[in-house]
């Protein structure tokens, strides 16, 4: 589905990926919908078994593909099925967002979050606001590569 | 530290090799191309790889001496000769390092990839190397073989005349913001340590970069990555990238494509600085290998000062010290996730 180019009958809608690990944030969105809790459609997920797995060139990969936003969530520090996947993966997500800040990719288009299995409010929460900063910030144009169609 | 001993470049080349303590030296030679040097590897005598097919023991000395007569080391030595060390990983070798190189050794020796039983270090206290490209430019003539130091300038031989430049005019930029003259690791130095200059934290350019707007950092970036032809010379230079199956080559999954779309050298960069990571020491090779002039150094230089800020950590200084990736802290910084 051609995303770039808004046609006459629908407007640009953002098209966010969400890594969440099996054990809370899978779970955390699993709530969200069994409570019937609302949230913007907009969100793709991957569920991977702990948020330490995601490789960053997962992330970036997405971007470059065309989605226009990124979030990963995990199990809150010291909750980690795996003991300490998240700790790992925080240090690897501190330094991909230093390096996306420094070479000018939008502030917003990735985002990290711990979101447990028991809030399912806050995933429903982060995922709204996740989706409309998106949108505010338009169109991932800056490393989508363009694929040109014959 | 205990000072090294300071030794002779040939007479210890000589030593080692013919009494058999190491297998392989590796250095540097003059080269053809006009103020260059070439890595010059010797082959030892007691080298069973190096098969010396059906050479005579004489010849076979005469080439060994041969080509130590053929060693240098002067400005013209940029190369970072630790990239050879992976060849070489179960023999005993010498390798010369200048300061830069020697935080490359201390970099292996953290990840457990060469035996600090296995290496000779020879330290070259470095007062930067000349950027050979550049100086062609600035003087209209790259036919210069020789350069002479004197004080704070460079002399060039030009079309029969000599030329002056100022040393920090002809140097790399590496050179230039190397804080790490001396060697931080060695077994003899061949030459006597030089004065460190006091450097400030981040250069000017920097400073100027961070706080600059995020368009006008993305236009910088753009800009530098349009460049880039994806020769993958940075990484075959760099001493830290020693996959044996760079994820640049991998085709299951394929991280990065080989298109003339800026975005495949984006992603290419991105993914090898995240690789790089807290272990970049900022020795050059990149920017020196480049083709196209990338500025590579720029973004390894913002991830080296913030993993310095962070974890106050360099890369290549202490062989002890894990590198910051591999650990974790309970204080690490958690205000950038909801």
């Amino acid at each position: 589905m051609n995303n770039d180019h808004p046609s006459e009958f629908r407007e640009w809608q953002p098209r966010i990926l969400a890594f969440l690990c099996n054990w809370c944030s899978y779970a955390g969105a699993d709530l969200a919908g069994v409570s019937r809790l609302q949230y913007p459609p907009n969100v793709r997920i991957i569920r991977v078994p702990c948020s330490g797995r995601v490789n960053p060139a997962y992330i970036l990969k997405a971007l470059q593909d065309g989605v226009d936003g990124v979030l990963v969530s995990g199990c809150h520090p010291g909750d980690c099925h795996y003991l300490t996947g998240n700790y790992y993966a925080r240090r690897k997500f501190r330094l991909l967002k230093e390096l996306l800040d420094f070479v000018g990719v939008e502030d917003g288009r990735v985002q990290f979050s711990w979101v447990s299995a028991a809030e399912g409010a806050k995933f429903s929460q982060v995922m709204t606001e996740v989706t409309e900063k998106v949108r505010a910030l338009g169109p991932n144009r800056r490393l989508a590569k363009r694929i040109v169609k014959m | 530290m205990t000072m090294p001993k300071q030794v002779d470049l040939k007479t210890i080349a000589r030593d080692l090799l013919t009494k058999g303590k190491v297998e392989v030296f590796i250095g540097y030679q003059a080269a053809s191309l006009p103020l260059a040097a070439a890595p010059l590897i010797i082959h030892g005598a007691k080298d069973s790889v190096d098969a010396s097919q059906s050479m005579a023991p004489d010849a076979e000395r005469d080439m060994m001496a041969r080509k130590v007569a053929a060693l240098i080391f002067d400005d013209r030595c940029e190369m970072n000769l630790v990239n050879y060390l992976h060849k070489f990983k179960d023999r005993k070798t010498a390798v010369v390092v200048k300061g830069c190189d020697s935080r490359s050794v201390v970099g292996l020796l953290q990840e457990k990839q060469v035996d600090r039983k296995n290496l000779v270090i020879i330290g070259a206290p470095c007062r930067g190397v000349v950027d050979r490209r550049h100086v062609a430019k600035l003087m209209g003539c790259d036919a210069s073989r020789e350069v002479d130091r004197e004080g704070e300038h460079f002399r060039f031989q030009c079309a029969g005349s000599w030329k002056r430049v100022k040393v920090a005019d002809a140097i790399y930029t590496a050179c230039r913001e190397c804080q790490v003259h001396n060697p931080v690791i060695a077994d003899y130095w061949i030459g006597a340590p030089v004065p460190q200059p006091d450097l400030p934290e981040l250069t000017a350019e920097m400073e100027a970069l961070r706080k600059a707007s995020p368009d006008h950092r993305w236009t910088r970036f753009h800009k530098e990555m349009s460049k880039c032809i994806l020769c993958y010379a940075c990484r075959n230079l760099c001493p830290a990238c020693y996959c044996k199956t760079c994820f640049a080559d991998a085709c299951k999954p394929k991280w990065v494509g080989r298109t003339d779309d800026p975005s495949d050298a984006m992603l290419f960069h991105l993914q090898r600085l995240m690789h790089l990571g807290g272990r970049c020491t900022g020795c050059g090779a990149c920017v020196r290998g480049c083709p196209m002039n990338v500025d590579l150094r720029l973004y390894n230089d913002h991830l080296r000062s913030h993993v310095k800020q962070e974890y106050g950590f360099m890369a290549g200084m202490d062989s002890a010290v894990h590198p910051p990736l591999a650990m974790y802290s309970m204080g690490d910084c958690n205000e950038f996730i909801r």
